[in-house]
């Protein structure tokens, strides 16, 4: 973490002295496809989620593809734990004392990863976060403390967030003749949504991409105090309302750590004046068949520990989104606009308020709806969904 | 006799008449004269003013047969040749024998104290013996009563700058029949053996006017000499030290650099850099802008061994690497030895630089004043006792902080911090003729932090004293002796909990004694020791602040001894052939070690001239070097740390033929080289994947042992006088690395041989000056290079929840080429002499044409996206001014 802060530091000061330019810039590079890929640590004490891909060309967006396999956790003692590539793999009440392994078959050969005993990981004794002098980013940091043993740490980020529309439609526009609770609804009428009902508040989540490692060996005890983790921007939808974080921490052999180091370096802290220079180093991991194979991974062996972080965003004076950026004025539209508008990707977002209203005088037929683009009163158009986490410590619905 | 001279004169007169209404291209004759007859046919045919005094002694006869026009200046050649003085004051002529008319009084004349040491300098006119500067007077060498001793006479002396009294290096001094050569040394010290009798003695430096003496050598003796510097305009002046150098040494790749050229080359921000101006020397290369180690003939850059002043600078760069850590106001010129090293040297693989200060000017005070964008420099010399003792003086401070002002608030660099300081003392006191002492101290650091957060600190203190001595004519002694530092920290406080300072550094102190004898005319044997004793912090972290949990550690310090002798012999076989052969035996012992590592190293080379301006060269050299850079970076950085050979870290050894073909052309204006080299490298240090550099114990366990290989043709054409100088060279060459062991697959690129970093096959390079008038001239700079091979991501794979890349074969592939073109004009001070302050000053540009140069490409993950970038140092135009006072 720090040596890449340090590296991105020197190169940022090199170019405002310098006059010094990153262009973007794309080589003919001679590609490698298809390196087989495994990642999923054993963990003892949770589920065991392997994931086996094939390494795609440099160029390109298409995701990973996924290499049908079978997977299996293998304990010293013979005990077999078996599922498929994806699956989650029931290894909470493996036996912590014994060594492991993991063992991938496919039509590209059996891998097998190394044997190891068991690390317990250190536990997490609190997450934090600071927020920069300049207001424009926010770092969550851990603490966390162990024995003398497993001084090599690595963390995963599970991050749940819910998030809200920019506008919450009180109505909606029912294109069809439908049934709600029983009742028929006419088409191309408004219909106002019940209580509960809403497309204002929505649920994400996702994993922090970074690789989080650190590591206690140099330090007088085994304690890692208020460790940066990862940083989210402000106007992220990630903080815009209520952000919680799922933290895994592993313990790691130091070969682990290298590995992570190496690939946390190749991945980010490269091309700078004084970068190293980029190199691939072997995981644990082996073609049984054909050991000379390169295989992308690294299995670590672990019983990890686990802690749940909320912050809610009106802690940290961020404002919710970009000024501006949904400086929009609703739409008047009469109804026999509203078809047409519904087509256009519109949605109704309330009552129109003019004069008119609330003079006792208008009927119903006469109610005229402002309306919106759909991505502001519709969350789900924002990447989430309205599945609550059933952890989640409000009563939005 | 009387007759005779009658008739001759009489008939030299009728032939006179006959010949009165040719024209000037046709033949004049004159056969068998005596010198009076001469001196009259002269005044009647020429109608030049002559003045003759007769010297009776005189019996030659003369025969001048030449065109009319050239026809007194073959006479008066044949005077001289005969031992007359021939001086033009105004339009007349004064041929004098044993005298000589002075036109400017000599350099010395107002010396109160006698010359202190003028034993062995029995001339005719003693009072002159001290500087010698007349052309046409004949300057007597030895007693002329002592009976002389073999065939031969040495003559020795100084060569000086007439107005600084400083020391001239590198001052060719020839016997103009090709009998004899040398150049002056440091001191500005010559020695050469002459044939009795009458010899002409030429001397020509770098933009010194050329001198010929006449010597007429009776025994053993000493001459000094002083030069005038070269008045750009004088027209006809030939000037033809360089050529005369190349041609009569058998070194081959050695580089010299004049201050006046790292002057003029346009460099970024117009600080004048000498580092810079190295590396735009053929068969030298760097792995980019901003980069200042440099690579030199396929050579990594820990490879290289700098001295300054005789210590050893481990880091020669400000900030890192924008600026070298040299003063050019006090430094003289700057050699480099890329091919043949002298036996002297060793302890580096590929390459030796030298840099020295200047010697203090012993007459009068002076100094000088620089403003750039990035720093101001000042610099202060003189005598402290007039003609024996001198300083110099050298200083240098940045304000560049104003660039972070500059930067606006929010943009986390505003608190950012970069400065450097650097101090060059140097002290020669003259204790005699025959002995000088020098003390010579440096001292530079700079500072750089961003945000408070990191801050990196280094700097050099060296110190070094140097005696000079001269036992006789034929033996000379220098012994030096000095320590030299080098210390690196890094503070980081991005956090209070690990906040830390890690810091290394090198120490060594050094002793050496270099004897200089010449055996015979044909062989000058040097000979010497040298030992130097290491010290070294391969790494201190310590905790900084009260809430840092870090561990302090502290690695064993490394304590070595490298000892060395040597010999060498510079064999004059013939004429045409010159061979020199050097052996040097080093020796390492490292404390708390089992092994030490020793052995020969050979340095042969050897020159045959076809003729002055046609040779041919050729050399073999081994060599042997026991320290080594940890660094994981292809820059040189302000973190790579030092290591000694240890029972696991082997000294790199490795050897280098090469030959050269050399031409000089148009008059000795124009020299042409050509050279090619083949060199190989044991166990160099690379690293396993995954290895801890810094606070690593068991450093040796994560270190590889690699092979290099690197062969390449360099030519270069360079011009050296007239209104136009500079060089071209073209280089071709090649630099490849293989591990050495196999270590199955992880065996670097399977065992196969792969690009070095610094693998540049195509390079031309431009370095020229032209001079409109003595005050305007337009300096240019053109760098072209194939681009670097770098290491790029072949895929990318999901992993950790983002994207990561996957690297196969390392540097198997290339950046875009490198073109960059600067211009600089230059405005020298007026020649006015009352003037007391001299200002001059240079506007320039670097990298005129914007290019976006690349520095590096790579690809980076966010952890969804990759993206290619290319990093460009100086990617657009960046002018400069630079003004200097000189005073």
């Amino acid at each position: 973490m720090k040596m890449k802060k340090r590296q991105l530091l020197i190169l940022m000061l090199m170019a405002l002295m310098t006059g010094a330019c990153i262009y973007d810039f794309n080589a003919e590079v001679p590609g490698t496809e298809g390196i087989v890929v495994i990642e999923g640590d054993i963990l003892i004490g949770d589920y065991t989620r392997v994931r086996v891909t094939t390494s795609m060309p440099l160029t390109g967006n298409d995701p990973a593809r996924t290499l049908a396999s079978t997977v299996t956790v293998e304990a010293s003692d013979g005990t077999r734990y078996t599922g498929r590539n994806g699956s989650s793999i029931d290894t909470r009440f493996a036996d912590p004392g014994l060594e492991y392994r993991l063992v991938v078959s496919n039509d590209r050969g059996t891998y097998a990863s190394a044997w190891a005993p068991v690390l317990q990981a250190a536990a997490i004794d609190s997450l934090a976060y600071t927020i920069s002098d300049d207001h424009t980013t926010m770092t969550v940091d851990v603490s966390a403390h162990g024995g003398p043993e497993n001084l090599y740490y690595r963390w995963i980020a599970e991050e749940t967030w819910e998030y809200h529309a920019p506008f919450q439609a009180s109505h909606f526009f029912v294109p069809r003749n439908t049934y709600l609770k029983g009742k028929l609804v006419e088409r191309d009428t408004v219909a106002m949504y019940e209580d509960g009902e809403n497309t204002y508040y929505c649920w994400n989540h996702g994993q922090v991409s970074d690789l989080m490692i650190a590591s206690a060996k140099d330090l007088t005890e085994n304690r890692i105090v208020r460790h940066p983790l990862y940083a989210m921007d402000r106007y992220e939808q990630r903080i815009s309302f209520i952000y919680s974080v799922l933290l895994i921490q592993e313990a790691l052999t130091e070969t682990a750590y290298r590995y992570w180091d190496m690939m946390q370096k190749n991945s980010s802290d490269v091309g700078g004046l004084f970068s190293p220079e980029p190199y691939e180093m072997r995981g644990n991991i082996l073609n049984v068949d054909q050991p000379d194979e390169m295989v992308l991974g690294y299995i670590s062996v672990t019983a990890p520990s686990s802690l749940r972080y909320y912050i809610n965003s009106y802690e940290i004076m961020f404002a919710r989104s970009k000024p501006g950026e949904y400086d929009i004025e609703p739409t008047y539209v009469q109804k026999n606009d509203w078809y047409r508008y519904y087509r256009q990707g519109y949605s109704v977002y309330m009552l129109h308020t003019d004069e008119g209203a609330g003079t006792g005088r208008e009927t119903e037929a006469d109610y005229e709806f402002d309306w919106l683009p759909n991505r502001c009163v519709h969350c789900e158009m924002l990447g989430g969904s309205k599945n609550k986490p059933d952890y989640w410590p409000n009563n939005h619905k | 006799m009387k007759t005779l001279r009658t008739l001759l004169t009489v008939a030299a007169l009728c032939l006179a008449a006959l010949l009165r209404a040719q024209s000037p291209g046709d033949p004049l004759d004159l056969t068998r004269a005596d010198a009076t007859t001469l001196i009259d046919f002269l005044r009647q045919e020429t109608g030049a003013s002559i003045f003759f005094v007769p010297d009776t002694a005189d019996v030659k006869s003369y025969t001048v047969r030449a065109p009319r026009s050239e026809f007194l200046e073959k006479a008066f050649d044949q005077l001289r040749e005969n031992g007359y003085s021939v001086t033009r004051y105004d339009d007349r002529w004064f041929v004098l024998r044993g005298r000589s008319l002075a036109l400017a009084l000599p350099a010395g004349y107002f010396r109160t104290e006698a010359p202190a040491d003028t034993a062995g300098l029995p001339g005719l006119f003693d009072e002159q013996t001290a500087v010698m500067t007349f052309q046409n007077k004949i300057y007597e060498i030895g007693d002329p009563d002592a009976a002389s001793k073999g065939s031969k006479a040495v003559v020795r002396g100084y060569v000086r700058d007439v107005s600084t009294g400083e020391p001239l290096v590198g001052v060719s001094v020839y016997e103009d029949g090709g009998k004899a050569y040398t150049t002056t040394d440091e001191y500005g010290f010559y020695k050469l053996s002459l044939p009795y009798g009458a010899s002409l003695l030429g001397f020509s430096g770098y933009s010194l006017e050329d001198l010929k003496l006449h010597l007429q050598v009776y025994g053993d003796g000493g001459l000094d000499v002083v030069m005038k510097e070269k008045v750009f305009s004088l027209k006809g002046a030939v000037v033809t030290s360089e050529s005369v150098s190349r041609h009569r040494s058998p070194q081959m790749g050695v580089e010299v650099v004049r201050v006046n050229t790292i002057k003029n080359v346009p460099v970024v921000f117009g600080e004048a850099d000498a580092l810079k101006v190295v590396m735009t020397l053929p068969g030298v290369k760097s792995v980019g802008e901003a980069a200042s180690g440099f690579n030199v003939r396929g050579g990594s850059t820990d490879q290289n061994l700098i001295l300054f002043n005789e210590g050893t600078i481990y880091n020669p760069n400000h900030m890192f690497g924008i600026l070298s850590a040299f003063n050019t106001d006090v430094i003289g010129d700057v050699e480099l030895y890329k091919s043949s090293i002298p036996a002297q040297y060793g302890g580096r693989i590929s390459s030796v630089l030298e840099i020295r200060n200047r010697d203090g000017n012993n007459k009068k005070f002076q100094g000088s004043l620089g403003l750039g964008l990035l720093t101001s420099r000042l610099h202060l010399e003189g005598p402290l006792v007039k003609e024996r003792t001198s300083f110099i003086l050298g200083g240098r401070t940045t304000y560049s902080n104003w660039l972070f002002k500059l930067l606006p608030e929010n943009s986390g660099y505003a608190g950012g911090k970069a400065s450097f300081q650097d101090a060059n003392l140097g002290l020669s006191h003259k204790v005699n003729e025959r002995n000088t002492i020098h003390a010579y101290g440096y001292f530079s650091r700079d500072k750089f932090s961003f945000s408070n957060d990191t801050t990196f600190r280094y700097r050099n203190i060296n110190g070094a004293l140097k005696w000079h001595s001269i036992f006789n004519e034929n033996h000379s002694m220098t012994v030096t002796g000095g320590y030299d530092s080098y210390h690196y920290s890094i503070e980081d406080n991005f956090s209070p909990y690990t906040a830390y300072r890690l810091s290394n550094d090198v120490n060594q102190a050094f002793g050496k004694a270099h004897f200089k004898s010449s055996l015979s005319d044909a062989h000058t044997l040097g000979y010497g020791v040298a030992a130097t004793w290491y010290d070294l912090n391969p790494g201190s972290y310590q905790a900084v602040g009260d809430s840092s949990l870090v561990r302090p550690q502290t690695l064993d310090r490394e304590n070595a001894v490298e000892a060395a002798v040597y010999a060498s012999d510079t064999w004059r076989i013939t004429d045409a052939l010159t061979a020199d052969f050097g052996i040097r035996w080093s020796q390492f012992f490292r404390a708390g070690g089992t092994k030490t590592y020793g052995g020969p190293e050979f340095r042969i080379s050897g020159k045959y001239s076809f003729n002055d301006v046609t040779s041919v060269k050729a050399g073999f050299n081994t060599m042997r070097q026991y320290i080594h850079m940890i660094s994981n970076s292809i820059n040189v950085s302000p973190t790579d740390s030092w290591r000694l050979s240890s029972d696991k870290i082997r000294p790199q050894t490795g050897w280098q033929a090469a030959a050269g073909f050399y031409r000089t052309l148009f008059e000795g204006t124009v020299d042409v080289s050509l050279e090619g080299y083949y060199k190989r490298v044991k166990h160099y240090i690379d690293y396993k994947s995954g290895a801890v550099l810094v606070m690593n114990p068991n450093l040796a366990d994560d270190l590889i042992e690699t092979e290099n290989r690197s062969y390449g043709v360099e030519v270069m054409i360079k011009k050296t006088f007239g209104k136009l100088n500079g060089w071209v060279s073209y280089t071709w060459s090649r630099s490849q690395l293989r591990e050495m062991e196999d270590r199955g697959v992880l065996t670097i690129n399977g065992g196969d041989w792969y690009n070095a970093p610094y693998d540049k096959p195509h390079d031309v390079k431009v370095v020229g000056n032209y001079k409109f008038t003595h005050r305007f001239s337009l300096s240019v700079n053109l760098d072209y290079s194939t681009g670097r091979p770098v290491t790029v991501p072949v895929g990318r794979y999901e992993y950790g929840g983002g994207t990561r890349l996957v690297y196969s074969d390392r540097n198997s592939y290339r950046i875009p080429d490198y073109f960059r073109l600067d211009l600089a004009f230059i405005v020298e001070p007026g020649h006015y002499l009352k003037q007391l302050t001299h200002m001059s000053f240079t506007i320039g540009c670097y990298n005129v044409t914007g290019r976006k140069n690349p520095y590096s490409i790579y690809y980076s993950s966010d952890g969804t996206n990759v993206t290619g970038h290319m990093l460009s140092v100086f990617a657009v135009p960046v002018p400069y001014v630079n003004f200097n006072l000189k005073f």
